[in-house]
């Protein structure tokens, strides 16, 4: 314990690293304030639209789909794209509403009739679902691994019903903010920054020379190291979605929405489950926490196994980066390596991919979901690091 | 305690550094004695079990030491040649962490502590931070967390580099009383540092090391090889490529030259008391 605290005290409780993490709490906030406070501009104000859309919370009213949706087409005329509609509407909250309203009219009709992005072979609209299962059923197939998929899935959607209106328009907001991709950017490449030191300061102070000399040098030291390692994450993991959520809301003073089903985010009309967006928020970070310590794991052994802080950092960044690089290498490439790409960081880490869609993967005639095969992935990469490491910190040597 | 090397090796990559070492060390003081790059460190990293060699064994006490476990460890205090420190640790702070790593119970620790600072004169330094101390400073602190678990062998490289004359005296008082029932290993330039404390001379030569000897026994090998030359100043340089010289003092335009060598160097050459230095040049560089 006495070394996990002296190993803590290196890697965060020291001076530089305190003054790098308020620095970067502060940067989470005004991330999170600059996210969503411009989400209504001008005329428009986030109680007036609040009034607004509390008159047509519930099941969708078709009368009202009809009016907003004739609104925003006369919009997309004039601005020619959603993005440039949906910039407008933040200036007037009328026409926020007609946005919001058509959007979730057409999660209904996606619910009902499935997108047309949607494979033949694998639907996820309730008649498309039934119409496949029917012919499924005429060929004498039910017995298949995709008819026991397609029928639970079909079960799930009919239990939980069509998605309903609800005003959460700032939740959208943070988690425009809490994308894949700007997590990846703004917590785990300085996550990777801190942590890269945590072995390769041994070395830079030749206090390796001492250290693996000593009683404790070894497998002691590993342990300690990891733990220090991964409080650090999580305190950073936590001062992000912290920062950013408070950034959030506080321009707003208001977490409306929070009860609201998390099928009434814009990403989770796919979702196959419900549970209130709070939750759901809770959800996420933990979600991105556990990734978080799988990659310090990973980090950690990268850093017992070379010298250099700059080469640790460096090469995790390209560890953060794997599903990118081989996305920039083409599909035929991405083909090949397909099962990598699913489970790099830059996928992992998207609770929109994780919990927002249909993906499943056939293990032994079994539909698993893909969050969880990612979470058998993340241990089986977590327990594999600490074995290395435990094996790398036994035979280290100085060269 | 007795530590034996048999046919120890190691190698980086395709060079050798090191092979056939043989040696037995018991208590007492041992010099290790080789030019830059002879494999000294090596070895040193080796009995401190921070490098693993490639071949050969190490036994403490007939117990080979990869069997020993980290028992070995529990016997050794290893001060490195370049060490630096964590920079926003306090002197304390630094040997409280050593201590935790050499798991020292921590009702001894304070004590020790104490005494081993006073020991090495850091007392009114301790608590400031390592980054503010001198290079005399942090070997003394160095020193001190290497004696900080009461090894049986304390290995030393290039110990007193850094520290002023009255430190280095001190730091042989310390080596001195600290070796009459243990070991220590000595790897230095300063030969001084040997002569006066070492019971046996190690010499690292030729990527393996020499019977053990003496400072006397070196001393007494060239009694016949040390010679005084006096010069023009003008001829110094060319007489300076072509023969060893341990030392060169000038008075108006004569030069007084300390020659080593097997043949008379000059016609009017004529032998002077060898030192040990003179001895490490011999050994070191005439074939």
């Amino acid at each position: 314990m006495k070394l996990f605290r002296y190993e803590l005290r290196k890697l965060l409780l020291n001076k530089r690293s305190i003054i790098f993490i308020a620095l970067l709490t502060l940067f989470y906030l005004g991330i999170g304030i600059g996210n969503s406070i411009f989400t209504f501009q001008e005329d428009s104000s986030f109680s007036e639209y609040s009034m607004l859309a509390d008159k047509v919370t519930g099941p969708l009213d078709e009368t009202v789909a009809s009016s907003c949706s004739t609104n925003i087409d006369q919009l997309m005329k004039i601005f020619g794209s959603e993005h440039s509609v949906k910039r407008r509407s933040a200036k007037d909250s009328n026409t926020k509403l007609d946005f919001e309203y058509t959007q979730f009219a057409n999660r209904v009709n996606a619910y009902y009739n499935g997108t047309s992005n949607d494979d033949k072979e694998d639907p996820t609209g309730i008649e498309p679902l039934k119409a496949k299962l029917k012919e499924l059923e005429d060929a004498g197939k039910t017995d298949t691994y995709q008819y026991k998929k397609l029928d639970k899935r079909l079960n799930k959607m009919l239990a939980l019903g069509a998605p309903e209106f609800e005003n959460v328009v700032l939740w959208n907001t943070l988690y425009e903010g809490w994308n894949g991709l700007l997590i990846l950017f703004l917590l785990f490449i300085p996550l990777a920054f801190l942590i890269s030191s945590v072995f390769t300061k041994e070395v830079s102070t030749g206090m390796d020379n001492l250290i693996l000399s000593s009683v404790k040098g070894r497998t002691a030291m590993v342990f300690a190291k990891l733990g220090a390692a991964s409080i650090c994450c999580v305190v950073v993991t936590f001062l992000y979605f912290i920062a950013t959520f408070v950034g959030n809301f506080l321009p707003y003073m208001s977490l409306k929405g929070a009860t609201a089903s998390v099928r009434s985010l814009n990403f989770m009309s796919g979702a196959t489950f419900d549970m209130s967006i709070l939750s759901f928020a809770l959800l996420t970070v933990l979600w991105v926490l556990l990734a978080a310590l799988v990659f310090t794991a990973i980090i950690t052994l990268i850093s017992s196994l070379l010298k250099n802080h700059a080469t640790v950092f460096g090469l995790s960044i390209l560890v953060l980066l794997l599903g990118i690089v081989f996305e920039a290498l083409g599909s035929s490439i991405v083909e090949k390596v397909q099962l990598i790409v699913d489970f790099c960081f830059t996928n992992t880490i998207s609770v929109s991919t994780m919990f927002g869609g249909i993906a499943s993967y056939n293990i032994l005639g079994f539909s698993v979901p893909y969050w969880l095969l990612c979470i058998v992935v993340f241990l089986v990469l977590a327990i594999v690091s600490a074995i290395a490491l435990i094996r790398q910190q036994h035979h280290r040597t100085i060269a | 305690m007795k530590l034996e090397i048999k046919d120890l090796g190691k190698h980086f990559g395709k060079k050798q550094v090191l092979s056939g070492v043989n040696l037995t060390i018991e208590n007492g003081v041992y010099g290790l004695l080789g030019p830059n790059g002879a494999g000294k460190t090596t070895l040193i990293r080796m009995l401190a079990g921070v490098i693993t060699p490639d071949a050969g064994e190490i036994f403490m006490n007939g117990t080979s030491k990869k069997n020993c476990g980290v028992n070995y460890y529990n016997k050794i205090g290893y001060l490195p040649q370049d060490v630096d420190f964590y920079h926003d640790f306090t002197g304390l702070e630094y040997l409280r962490y050593i201590a935790t790593l050499k798991n020292i119970p921590d009702e001894k620790v304070g004590d020790k502590i104490t005494h081993l600072v006073d020991q090495v004169n850091l007392t009114n330094d301790i608590h400031r931070k390592c980054v503010k101390y001198s290079g005399g400073m942090k070997k003394r602190l160095g020193i001190a967390q290497a004696l900080l678990n009461d090894p049986e062998i304390l290995i030393l490289d290039e110990p007193t580099a850094g520290l002023d004359p009255y430190e280095r005296i001190k730091f042989r008082n310390i080596i001195s009383s600290f070796s009459k029932d243990r070991t220590v290993i000595l790897s230095t330039h300063i030969v001084s540092d040997i002569s006066n404390i070492s019971k046996s001379i190690i010499m690292v030569k030729d990527k393996t090391t020499c019977p053990m000897t003496s400072a006397d026994e070196m001393i007494t090998k060239i009694e016949d090889y040390v010679w005084e030359v006096e010069l023009p100043i003008q001829q110094l340089i060319s007489f300076q490529n072509n023969h060893i010289i341990s030392n060169i003092r000038t008075v108006d335009d004569v030069a007084y030259l300390r020659v080593v060598d097997r043949e008379k160097p000059a016609a009017h050459a004529f032998h002077i008391d060898p030192d040990l230095e003179d001895a490490y040049l011999y050994e070191f560089n005439i074939k």
